[in-house]
């Protein structure tokens, strides 16, 4: 096993990409120990592979890569723009706001962060915002997508737990709307400390003609979440086949109500998509084997023994795993972290009476809150690249994001009701 | 030699593109069918196959196209001839890697040889296979990308250009 | 650790990879056999159970075939179709095996012989076939004939065996993951599921299926294997000592388990299901042309056959 943790460490520091650091890693386990056949590492890659659960990922991809072709996306900005417009740092609210109504039809927290960088950084450089504030704003404010339904994040743990994917999402609403507060509190405190973008005095006020005017148009988009769960609530289609829906109502929508979609757009969408899904399912596919080489020298067991040896108090222990996630996903991509600990955590705290559905959702939260933390994070190097700005000036303006994100989630841990209430509503 | 490649590439994505939209269309139709009671037994079966499939092609095509990237947060700051350097062992070990996937997908394949699907009349080895074809495919681009790094160091024109896009 | 120790001690490493939870017969069954074997001294047995090094049956008995030291519980349904003996079918075909006490005599079979030589030929060895409980239809309507499955969408196998008893009883036959069955049946896309009461009553079903109807419609049996190789491997005496005890054991827990049946289906009556005794005649009776027209492919008078070795 120290062979395998000595080729993870050098392989990443060499710049090797994660898949393959995790996947070569196990296979030296197989290939020094006679007992275990090296075919059964490849069982393993393939195995990760041959999951109905995971369907919802590559489909849930693949709707939002529509959504973004066919003028869904951009008439939700127009929606944000029209809601932020009086608030002071108008702008960066644009993001959060921006990033609520593209929770519900996008899943991919990196993919809302891009998108929106491209969108609003240089509008944002234009008006006087530092660059590492604009990075943060648009990359923290991404995890509000990912929180509330479809969520990739939820999907993952969903499949690695074997909980149930439909009372997950709807496990994210209430949190993802919190967030938006917490985060709309931080942008406005902060971008009036550092005096950005202050509100034009001059900024006619909003009236429910405008609002019913846009809306005539974004309503589409802004039905998605509720059509997807009204159809698993209803049987038409198990979670997992949600996304299938997803895309179907994505292209008609964009093809009959924008009349945006066109054929070359729809390949665009989908070469993207099978290129996204085939790097996570890399991921997912070569932490098979390394998952039957910690299994096999019990590390599992150890680490939760280590873990229940700290504390009994359920919320004192899951406050813990949710700091031992923060610090994991620093370095470990959000996957993995998935992957590799929903397994040993998901037993833990419901041997001590925590709700599946609770502890998912807070989870699934700050492992995604990985891709956005330095050192190692994909939305982080995403961000900042779109508009070339150092990864330490993002570190430094993000903190205030980050503090609030961590606050919501530290306040969640003792209000289950927050998380369980509309799933219990919903589902029964 | 370069026009076969970009023929490869072109054929893997449509089968890819062609695979992927056949198992949005089966899952949506296998719910469809179930909601008017229409036995569907072996739909998770060629689901998965398919899964496997595009999924894995996919992740060659990522590969090829750059977007597989590993963290150069200790690296970049190497002078460029080390990570070069660096950089063309990272390709050699995954090389290796793949070999060893490919060689032992195909053993695992013959192993189950005689396995059938329990829901459908065709060999459970079909989807060893796609691990096969596309960590074969990804030696191909593996290996277009040790040349490239192998030219950037050894070749004449040693520019110093940074990972280049490709 | 782990597995590690256990080789350079020189003992007989063996480990036991199950999927089934902690907490069932089949679980509990190959703990004791552990026990027995690290009691024992010549063993370092364990046991991983919930699919702690896989959730895939068949790829944990292709990893015994390819030499890891495993034992795994398959079935004989699942066997037939990964080592192509299409005949072994039967032991899990509806209304073949009725009674748990055929169990005891099946391995002196002369079928059974064939069979479990057919499987040594591919490395692989059938240790002891255990009683793991009959099927019955869990329903969110009331099944006492057979007309009142028809157009249910029921969760079946989705084997050549689950279709042609959803042809013979007329139900849709849905292939579903068991882990997605639940939420199914709560949201409507699912009408019903066929199970064991054990794992009925392990996922709470009585929230979503208010109606039970006692079918037994099949004897579902637990195939341990391992390969040829870890038998080999082992001296003569250790390895009478080894599938000694995984029989005997297998035969006991059969038996626990049977004895559990009636305390679950009473946990199921306690929380509102209604369990409906039907007439078994009728539902054999709907079966009988699945035999008559032999849709499964059997060997010419092989039920016959099986029944004349079993002394039925
Ligand atoms: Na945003
Ligand atoms: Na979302």
């Amino acid at each position: 096993m120290n062979l395998v943790l000595i080729c993870f460490v050098i392989f990443l520091l060499m710049g090797m990409p994660i898949a393959f650091v995790i996947g070569i890693a196990a296979f030296t386990f197989f290939i020094t120990r006679p007992m275990l056949p090296f075919e059964g590492a490849v069982q393993m890659v393939i195995l990760q592979s041959q999951s109905f659960a995971f369907l919802a990922v590559p489909f849930f991809i693949f709707a939002g890569n529509l959504m973004n072709v066919s003028g869904i996306t951009s008439r939700l900005l127009g929606l944000a723009r029209l809601l932020t417009r009086r608030m002071y740092g108008g702008t960066a609210q644009i993001s959060v706001v921006m990033s609520t109504l593209m929770g519900g039809v996008s899943g991919s927290a990196t993919a809302d962060a891009a998108m929106e960088t491209r969108i609003l950084g240089p509008e944002m450089m234009r008006i006087g915002y530092k660059k590492g504030y604009i990075c943060s704003v648009n990359c923290v404010s991404a995890l509000i997508t990912a929180t509330i339904p479809p969520s990739l994040g939820l999907i993952i743990f969903g499949f690695v737990g074997e909980v149930s994917i439909g009372r997950l999402f709807a496990g994210g609403i209430i949190p993802g709307f919190l967030m938006m507060l917490f985060l709309m509190i931080t942008t406005s405190l902060t971008s009036r400390f550092k005096k950005y973008d202050p509100p034009q005095a001059d900024a006619p006020r909003l009236t429910f003609r405008e609002i019913g005017e846009n809306l005539k148009e974004s309503v589409w988009a802004l039905m998605f979440p509720v059509i997807l769960i009204v159809g698993i609530r209803f049987g038409l289609f198990t979670p997992s086949e949600s996304g299938a829906f997803a895309v179907v109502y994505a292209v008609i929508i964009g093809k009959f109500v924008y009349r945006e979609l066109t054929w070359e757009n729809f390949k665009d969408a989908l070469v993207t998509s099978f290129k996204d899904n085939g790097a996570i399912m890399l991921i997912i596919a070569m932490s098979g084997p390394f998952s039957y080489a910690i299994t096999w020298v019990k590390l599992p067991v150890i680490l939760s023994n280590f873990i229940f040896g700290i504390s009994s108090n359920p919320q004192v222990l899951v406050l813990i795993m949710l700091g031992f996630l923060f610090v994991t996903g620093m370095i470990v991509d959000s996957n993995v972290n998935f992957i590799l600990l929903t397994p040993i955590f998901l037993p833990m705290v419901q041997s001590l009476g925590f709700d599946p559905i609770h502890f998912g959702v807070l989870m699934a939260t700050v492992v995604t809150l990985g891709v956005m933390t330095p050192p190692i994070g994909a939305a982080l190097y995403t961000v900042c690249g779109i508009i070339d700005c150092p990864p330490e000036e993002y570190t430094r303006e993000s903190i205030p994001f980050m503090a609030a994100v961590l606050l919501e989630l530290a306040v969640l841990v003792f209000i289950p009701e927050a998380v369980t209430f509309i799933p219990n509503l919903i589902f029964g | 030699m370069n026009k076969l490649f970009s023929w490869l590439d072109k054929a893997e994505k449509v089968v890819c593109g062609t695979g992927f939209v056949f198992l949005i269309a089966f899952v949506f139709l296998s719910a469809f069918l179930r909601f008017f009671r229409v036995s569907m037994s072996w739909n998770i079966d060629l689901a998965m196959l398919l899964l496997a499939w595009t999924a894995f092609l996919g992740a060659d095509v990522a590969w090829r196209s750059g977007q597989i990237i590993g963290v150069d947060i200790l690296t970049r700051t190497f002078p460029e001839k080390l990570q070069r350097l660096i950089e063309l062992v990272v390709y050699l070990i995954i090389l290796t890697a793949l070999g060893f996937m490919f060689v032992y997908s195909l053993r695992l394949a013959w192993t189950e040889r005689i396995a059938r699907y329990q829901s459908m009349p065709i060999p459970y080895s079909l989807v060893i296979l796609s691990l096969a074809v596309a960590s074969l495919s990804m030696i191909f681009s593996t290996l277009q990308k040790i040349r490239r790094v192998s030219l950037q160091l050894f070749g004449k024109d040693s520019s110093p250009d940074r990972r280049s896009p490709e | 650790g782990g597995q590690d120790e256990a080789a350079s001690s020189g003992k007989i490493t063996v480990t036991f990879a199950g999927t089934e939870a902690a907490t069932t017969t089949q679980s509990k069954m190959m703990q004791a056999v552990a026990d027995v074997l690290n009691a024992d001294g010549r063993f370092d047995a364990e046991v991983l159970v919930a699919g702690a090094l896989s959730g895939d049956t068949d790829a944990l008995v292709t990893q015994a075939k390819l030499g890891v030291p495993l034992v795994v519980p398959s079935d004989p349904g699942r066997l037939a179709s990964q080592f192509n003996i299409p005949d072994m079918n039967i032991l899990m075909a509806p209304y073949i095996l009725t009674d748990p006490a055929v169990l005891e005599k099946l391995p002196d079979t002369e079928l059974f012989k064939t069979w479990s030589s057919q499987l040594e030929k591919q490395g692989i060895v059938l240790i002891a076939d255990m009683y793991n409980g009959f099927r019955n239809f869990y329903t969110v309507e009331k099944v006492e004939h057979v007309e009142d499955l028809s157009g249910m969408r029921i969760r079946g196998f989705g084997n050549d065996i689950g279709n042609a008893l959803a042809k013979h009883f007329g139900f849709a036959n849905i292939a579903i993951p068991f882990g997605e069955v639940f939420p199914a049946i709560q949201q409507g896309a699912l009408d019903g599921t066929e199970v064991q009461v054990s794992a009925a009553a392990g996922n709470a079903f009585w929230d979503v299926t208010p109606y039970i109807a006692i079918t037994k419609h099949y004897m579902l049996q637990t195939a341990f294997v391992c390969s040829t190789r870890l038998l080999n491997g082992m001296p003569d005496d250790a390895r009478e000592f080894f599938l000694k005890t995984i029989r005997e054991k297998a035969l006991e827990y059969g038996k626990t388990g049977e004895e559990a049946e009636d305390g679950l289906y009473q946990k199921m009556a306690d929380n509102g299901v209604t369990i409906t005794e039907v007439d078994l005649k009728e539902f054999q009776d709907a079966i009988a042309p699945l035999y008559k027209n032999n849709d499964l492919k059997f060997s010419p008078g092989l039920k016959e056959k099986l029944f004349d070795q079993l002394g039925m």
